[in-house]
């Protein structure tokens, strides 16, 4: 799938124009990787956002139990939203299931657009604290369940 | 503290030229709480982002156990910076444990202006998202000792 036909169908593009999806196309650079291989790895330093257009890829961690798998991504669809706005490491790694083609938005390009003002690169940061605070609230309900159930079991006899 | 001096030392505002910030606070409206009112209630929708410029607030929350106090917020500071951006429900409670000053900015103006592009509101927004992805990192970190924990507790004979 093109780009250009997969933005309007990702919620981090939401709200903006064709025009501004055709300004993001011109700053992004497509890739392909055949299946198995590693796109990026935990602890890395970011190096922007990966749109799928074609394909899967499963996002993986490494516990002290070995590494495990957290979920799968479909194409139309990103990952590593999360280094494009606030450029830190990797918090997860992440592997192609099949042959997959992704469109790579470079963290420093894209913290160019932002300083100048850029309103699509804007538009996009605005979409990914959204998507975030939501995800946030989703991992604050979880943590504290988890935490009564350590405290559940704590009690017990 | 006035809402002028306050700015520059919150982290939510960094960035803002000293315009943007004359502009900012032309949109807040000051308000003044004797210390044990209830500022907002968890599960309201959200009114819009708290800049504390003087006092003590405690946040809350509820739990199967009983209301109890997650965190205290010294001024100058800011609460409700969530749901500013994704307009969801107050996930906590706060409280003034002091008499207290605070600026609302309202959610309402607030999405006005990112609909009109306007930059300083995208600065705030995009502030916002970079915090709280560095949040979610920390909370996801928490979650996965949790995790582990109740894994190991459940393990032990």
């Amino acid at each position: 799938m093109l780009l250009e036909k997969a933005a309007p169908r990702i919620d981090l593009f939401a709200t903006l124009t064709r025009s501004e999806i055709v300004e993001v196309c011109s700053w992004i650079k497509p890739l392909r990787y055949a299946a198995n291989t590693e796109i990026f790895h935990e602890g890395q330093h970011s190096n922007g956002l990966y749109i799928l257009t074609s394909g899967i890829v499963s996002v993986k961690k490494i516990s002290p139990r070995g590494r495990f798998s957290l979920a799968d991504v479909d194409a139309p669809n990103y990952f590593g939203e999360m280094g494009l706005l606030d450029g830190t490491d990797r918090c997860a790694s992440v592997v192609t299931k099949t042959e997959v083609d992704v469109s790579l938005l470079p963290f420093e390009l894209f913290a160019r657009k932002l300083h100048e003002s850029n309103v699509a690169a804007l538009r996009i940061a605005l979409n990914v604290g959204r998507i975030v605070c939501q995800r946030l609230r989703n991992t604050n309900t979880k943590l504290a369940v988890k935490t009564a159930t350590v405290a559940g079991i704590r009690r017990r006899p | 503290m006035l809402l002028e001096r306050a700015v520059p030392k919150i982290d939510i505002f960094s960035g803002l030229t000293r315009d943007q910030i004359t502009e900012l606070c032309g949109w807040i409206k000051p308000l003044t709480y004797p210390a044990g009112s209830e500022i907002f209630r968890e599960g309201q929708m959200p009114n819009g982002l708290y800049i504390l410029t003087n006092g003590v607030v405690g946040v809350t929350k509820v739990s199967l156990r009983g209301k109890f106090g997650l965190a205290s917020i010294e001024a100058p500071s800011y609460f409700g910076e969530m749901g500013l951006l994704d307009g969801t429900e107050r996930s906590a409670g706060v409280v003034a444990k002091t008499e207290i000053e605070v600026s609302l900015l309202p959610f309402d103006l607030f999405a006005r202006k990112l609909q009109a592009n306007n930059i300083t509101a995208f600065r705030i927004a995009v502030n916002v998202g970079r915090i709280v992805s560095q949040r979610l990192r920390d909370t996801n970190k928490k979650l996965a000792v949790k995790t582990a924990s109740v894994a190991g507790i459940r393990r032990r004979p």
